[in-house]
């Protein structure tokens, strides 16, 4: 009580407005650490979850298809034949969207009849969001470009032209917002989705942390690595947006501030995507190569398929 | 309910500080008043997409015949208001009518934000991203974009001489009021900074580093800060503010700081900016204070770092390694090998930068000394001296090895190189007559000045190889960008690694930076983080002496996880 009135006090008399901070104590649970929960794979990537909470990923190398591990932790076979996705999310519709990058499709699976339909072709797609809209985003990182998909109207046009290596993508809780990362940049770039599905107001919202550049000669200040390899992304229900890096997983607080680094286990050989999962979306997935590794937190992620959520959450008396 | 009621009127007598607006915040009788307009700048090019509100004051005094001063205000719509904790229209009309204030032209902004597409989306808050990165990008906005359509709608003509313009803030309007003048010095003369942000929220702690290695610029500043300030994972606002004002006097700014005792509030810089405005305009030359001549206190050395009689003796062994990873280079390293080793037994592993500073039986650590003494009492386990010296490209190494020439590249740089010549190079070759054990818990590190950073360095890199530190004197100064560590402390996972960290008020302040607050920074942020970890701080200067008194505490710190609890 006095603490709150404290701050309050501050607040009101000082005039200073500040967004709220987002510690990594709001984050992490003392003691927890990652736990390996899927591994002999060969390259596991395109994380992502359902309403209830299960996990699904995808092994590139692998002929088998995709994946599903259950909330309790157990890895079993999904779908069959489902191969070489990059990139995947479930629609409004319950469809899965997917990136399949070796053939250079963009498809659509059904879960119930495990039917595969292509959506495009010729496409270098490597990542992917829908909104509750049916607006599907891309990432073409070989053609800088993110590009549009109406999957109501099959309607396919550039989005976005100069990022330079568009990787990971991900939307704001109330998917008015689309961010994407840059493989070989600094920046994870913000954009305002228009009521007709165009992308604007493109902004370097978010600067990524990166390796130092140690060199002989010494400047004013210390060099860094140009990127920390920006890869798959994904948004809690505060409005955290989390992006899988080379320094771990990095979390920014919806004003783009970098809030937080969380790097993965020592020995491995890096993280390729991010993704919740669980009964209440409280686990944090990592992609790392041959193997998913998983955190349990204190947040709570959401999927986009649940269509928009008002955030931070009202809190639960 | 009678103790909530006594619980309310303490925070509230806590929180209202004496802090408030002056005589010279409140309208008078007979002042004229000036004008203030409201407009709105939605067509941003610099920002696209933001929508703001400013806010002009033009004086009354003003004569468009006579260019004026100019003051910009970020978050301008706090300091415009005649009831907030500035009012800034007030004050300037009081001063200005009783010509303590140049006629003084007033610009408020306030940030931008993106408004969402459809009901319902939140706002893309721009104030951030505007007032905390370190770049000509808001400075530019405002000088390029904003100001010259509000000059010539409302016919405003300003001083030429860059002296006549500040800008002041609050909290990130008061990094960013830095920021504007650091970049755009051709425009803004003075800054006026309230509780300012000089910390990592998008990078701003940079600032006393780039002070001190940037050539002078012709700026005069004022800092206000509140000992209460915040202390989150962006940094820690009042060290923060002492390591700025360090810098601009160490370059000999015209430069003020004035401490208050409140926290992240605006009311002390309102209630002093009567004061604050005048002199940032005046024209008189700001001489800065010498300071006084230190009293360093004679650190005296222990008996446990003196041979004792029946302790029995470890053997030191001297080699040369040549690195691959620090290519071209030679160094001398000793082994230190205890008495009660055996080779069956995986022994704990110390390593030492600058190892020759280490070994002296007659200087100020005596490090094996002290090893025999504790290995001897079992107050640490049977542990395996490294004294690493920096490595030296040439035939000869230099007669002073704190001087061997690839030392700084070495010690100073950020990154996992250095890590590496530890596990890949070094250890390995000790590891070929002796078993070293490879868990990171029966491994610790230590070093002093740059060493002291190079042995944080490692343990930051490669927690999963050493889990202790020693770091005497550290420099986490700018040498080569050591100053970044309490911000990627703060907001990264705490890392399994204990730290000891001694340093001295009395150490360096030069062009790297101010070695007593750079430590203070080091341990906050430890502190903030939760790290297990101990600052040792005394009133030494920059050498061995505090430091090497307190090797067997710190020796007995770092390794009471292995000593047997009776």
């Amino acid at each position: 009580m006095m603490k709150r009135f404290f701050l309050t006090g501050l607040v009101v008399l000082g005039g200073v407005l500040q967004a709220q901070d987002m510690p990594l104590s709001q984050v992490l649970i003392p003691g927890e650490g990652w736990k390996l929960t899927s591994f002999q794979h060969g390259f596991t990537d395109a994380p992502t979850a359902d309403s209830a909470g299960n996990f699904y990923f995808s092994d590139m190398r692998s002929e088998q298809g995709l994946y599903k591990i259950i909330p309790q932790g157990k890895v079993v076979l999904y779908l069959k034949g489902m191969t070489g996705i990059s990139g995947m999310k479930f629609g409004p519709d319950g469809k899965i969207y997917a990136c399949r990058a070796k053939t250079r499709e963009l498809v659509s699976i059904d879960p119930e009849s495990n039917k595969m339909t292509v959506l495009a072709k010729d496409v270098r797609p490597n990542d992917l969001v829908v909104t509750h809209k049916g607006y599907l985003y891309f990432t073409e990182t070989p053609k800088k470009q993110v590009t549009f998909y109406n999957i109501k109207t099959g309607k396919m046009k550039p989005a976005d032209v100069g990022i330079t290596a568009p990787n990971g993508i991900c939307l704001s809780p109330d998917q008015g917002t689309l961010v994407v990362s840059d493989f070989r940049g600094k920046h994870c770039w913000a954009f305002r989705i228009e009521p007709d599905g165009t992308l604007a107001h493109k902004q370097p919202y978010m600067t990524m942390r990166r390796k130092p550049k140690p060199s002989q000669e010494r400047t004013i200040l210390p060099e860094f690595q140009p990127s920390c390899r920006g890869d798959g992304m994904i948004t809690d229900a505060y409005g955290r947006y989390y992006v899988a890096t080379e320094l771990g997983v990095q979390y920014f607080d919806p004003t783009g501030r970098i809030s937080g680094v969380i790097p993965g286990p020592p020995w491995i050989k890096g993280i390729t995507s991010v993704a919740f999962g669980g009964f209440k979306m409280e686990y944090l997935y990592i992609t790392c190569f041959d193997k998913i590794y998983r955190l349990k937190t204190k947040t709570r992620g959401i999927v986009y398929q649940d269509g928009p959520q008002a955030y931070p959450p009202k809190k639960k008396k | 309910m009678k103790i909530h009621l006594a619980l309310i009127i303490t925070a509230v007598s806590l929180s209202a500080a004496p802090y408030r607006p002056g005589p010279d915040a409140h309208r008078k009788e007979g002042v004229p008043r000036g004008k203030v307009i409201q407009g709105e700048w939605n067509d941003s090019k610099a920002f696209p997409g933001t929508t703001r509100s400013y806010w002009v004051y033009i004086p009354a005094q003003y004569d468009a015949k006579q260019p004026a001063n100019l003051m910009v205000f970020q978050d301008g719509g706090g300091f415009v208001r005649e009831n907030g904790h500035t009012r800034v229209p007030i004050v300037f009309d009081n001063l200005i009518h009783r010509k303590e204030l140049p006629v003084t032209i007033g610009l408020f902004v306030n940030p931008g934000s993106v408004p969402g597409a459809e009901p319902g989306n939140q706002p893309r808050r721009n104030r951030a991203f505007e007032y905390d990165t370190v770049s000509a990008d808001y400075a530019n906005f405002i000088i390029d974009e904003l100001w010259p359509v509000v000059a010539k709608q409302h016919k405003l003509v300003i001083v030429k001489d860059p002296r006549a313009r500040a800008i002041c803030g609050n909290s990130s309007g008061g990094v960013a009021a830095f920021t504007a003048a650091w970049h755009r010095p051709d425009f803004f003369g003075g800054v006026i900074s309230h509780i300012g942000s000089f910390t990592n929220i998008r990078g701003g702690y940079v600032y006393p580093a780039l002070i001190r290695k940037t050539e002078k610029k012709n700026l005069r500043v004022l800092l206000q800060e509140g000992r209460k300030d915040l202390d989150n994972l962006h940094g820690h606002w009042p060290l923060s503010n002492a390591e700025v004002s360090a810098a601009l006097r160490f370059k000999e700014y015209e430069h003020k700081m004035i401490w208050g005792d409140d926290g992240h509030s605006g009311r002390h810089g309102g209630a002093i900016f009567p004061e604050s405005a005048k002199w940032i305009f005046s024209a008189a030359e700001v001489k800065n204070e010498i300071k006084p001549k230190p009293k360093i206190p004679e650190y005296k050395l222990t008996k446990y770092s003196e041979r004792q009689k029946g302790v029995p003796r470890g053997k030191v062994s001297t080699h040369i390694l040549e690195s691959t990873i620090f290519k071209s280079t030679r160094r001398e390293y000793s082994v230190y090998v205890p008495a009660q080793y055996q080779a069956d037994k995986p022994a704990c592993v110390m390593v030492f930068q600058d190892g020759h500073a280490y070994l002296k039986e007659d200087g100020d650590v005596r490090t094996t000394v002290v090893f025999d003494n504790l290995i001897h009492q079992g107050e640490m386990p049977v542990t395996i001296g490294v004294f690493v010296n920096p490595g030296h490209r040439g035939e000869a190494f230099p007669d002073n090895r704190w001087r061997a020439n690839n030392r700084s590249f070495e010690y100073d740089s950020l990154g996992d190189q250095y890590a590496r010549f530890v596990l890949e190079e070094l250890l390995p070759a000790v590891g070929e007559k002796f078993n070293l054990s490879g868990k990171a818990a029966d491994r610790a590190i230590c070093g002093a000045s740059s060493g002291g950073i190079c042995a944080f360095t490692v343990a930051w890199e490669r927690p999963d190889a050493f889990s202790k530190v020693y770091s005497m004197i550290g420099s986490f100064t700018n040498i080569r960008g050591g100053h970044v560590y309490p911000s990627w402390i703060r907001k990264t996972a705490k890392k399994p690694v204990k730290v000891f960290l001694q340093a001295g008020r009395h150490d360096l302040d030069n062009s790297h930076g101010h070695w007593p607050l750079a430590n203070e920074q080091m341990a906050a942020a430890l502190k903030f983080m939760g790290w297990d970890h101990r600052f040792e701080y005394g009133d030494g200067k920059h050498d061995l002496k505090h430091g090497g008194v307190l090797m067997p505490e710190a020796l007995r710190w770092l390794w009471a996880d292995h000593v047997k609890k009776d």
